[in-house]
């Protein structure tokens, strides 16, 4: 039991050096324009989404954007409850489907933003 | 024979067994492992929708000495999406086979089995909640209910895609055991699509739980 709990105290002492410097990271990354997959274009889909507060479930998000051939990379920020989607030059993906999209992976849209 | 159906239909509304996030996304594929002194078990689920998901669930009962092999089923009831949180009702039946050799059970006996359950989550990016209260009926080896509490606590707030770690507390209550009521502490760490939970109560038996979502 002893080793169980050092083995515990250790990983979880790990886990946070870990995810403070991480976090610092991750900061100066969103200040350049975040990227979870893929690559950046300047044709742009920004959502606000409801309900995503858990990381390991959000991960479906990206693996579903991932899969269509219009998107070439996709960012999802956690604080700030926002998925940016970066499209194919002249490809566009319609509200409706943003929001079925979402809806299959568990989440609601509050908002959706164009730029290109 | 009717009230036998009517039982059994009963059970398989209103009980059951566990997990947070039993109903994946459209298309996804999860695998669980939970592991305690009382039972391990192994889940594998497909979610069609993001509505409910189906599985093959395999469980050894180590206290009770008996396998169950059964069909598994998760309904997501109701998911309510804020912009700081997400809160949950799933609904869990499960209908297989119990098997045991155990001489107090009169050796190599198989049964039906059936199992239910309800459970019902909040969380926030900080904190966790979850309550589960479930039911396990077969005809002669097992029928036992238990609930179980757990509420949760992320030390730090990690980005996505990085390391997170939750600190929880769990109450479980199993009216039939001797010790009605069981307190465990848990450490969970996930990243990316891999999640792991090490486990200590308060009778120093370890938990270990394991889940990979594809």
């Amino acid at each position: 039991m002893k080793i169980l709990l050092t083995l515990m105290s250790v990983l979880f002492l790990a886990s946070t050096t870990y995810a403070t410097n991480s976090h610092a990271e991750d900061v100066r990354n969103h200040d350049n324009a975040g990227l979870s997959s893929g690559e950046i274009t300047n044709n742009i889909i920004s959502v606000n989404v409801n309900g995503m507060v858990c990381d390991f479930c959000a991960q479906s998000i990206e693996k579903v954007f991932m899969k269509r051939e219009e998107v070439k990379g996709i960012n999802v920020n956690l604080d700030n409850q926002k998925v940016i989607i970066y499209l194919q030059k002249e490809a566009n993906i319609d509200d409706t489907v943003i929001g079925t999209i979402f809806e299959d992976a568990g989440y609601t849209v509050e908002k959706i933003n164009r730029k290109s | 024979m009717f009230m036998k159906i009517a039982i059994l239909f009963f059970l398989l509304i209103s009980s059951e067994s566990l997990v947070a996030r039993p109903v994946s996304y459209s298309g996804g594929l999860t695998v669980m492992s939970y592991n305690n002194d009382a039972r391990n078990s192994f889940l594998v689920h497909y979610s069609p929708t993001s509505k409910y998901s189906i599985g093959y669930k395999a469980a050894y009962w180590q206290e009770k000495k008996y396998w169950l092999n059964a069909f598994n089923t998760n309904y997501l009831a109701k998911r309510i999406n804020k912009k700081k949180s997400q809160a949950n009702i799933y609904l869990n039946i499960g209908l297989g086979l119990l098997t045991t050799d155990y001489k107090e059970y009169n050796n190599n006996k198989k049964e039906l089995v059936s199992y239910g359950g309800v459970s019902t989550d909040w969380e926030t990016r900080r904190l966790f909640s979850s309550y589960n209260i479930n039911a396990i009926k077969s005809k002669t080896v097992d029928g036992t209910f238990m609930q179980k509490v757990r509420l949760g606590f992320a030390p730090y707030l990690a980005g996505y895609g990085k390391l997170h770690t939750w600190l929880m507390y769990e109450l479980h209550h199993m009216p039939e055991d001797s010790k009605t009521f069981t307190s465990n502490g848990v450490i969970r760490f996930f990243k990316s699509t891999n999640l792991l939970e090490l486990g200590l109560d308060e009778n120093k038996n370890t938990t270990l739980n394991f889940i990979k979502r594809f």
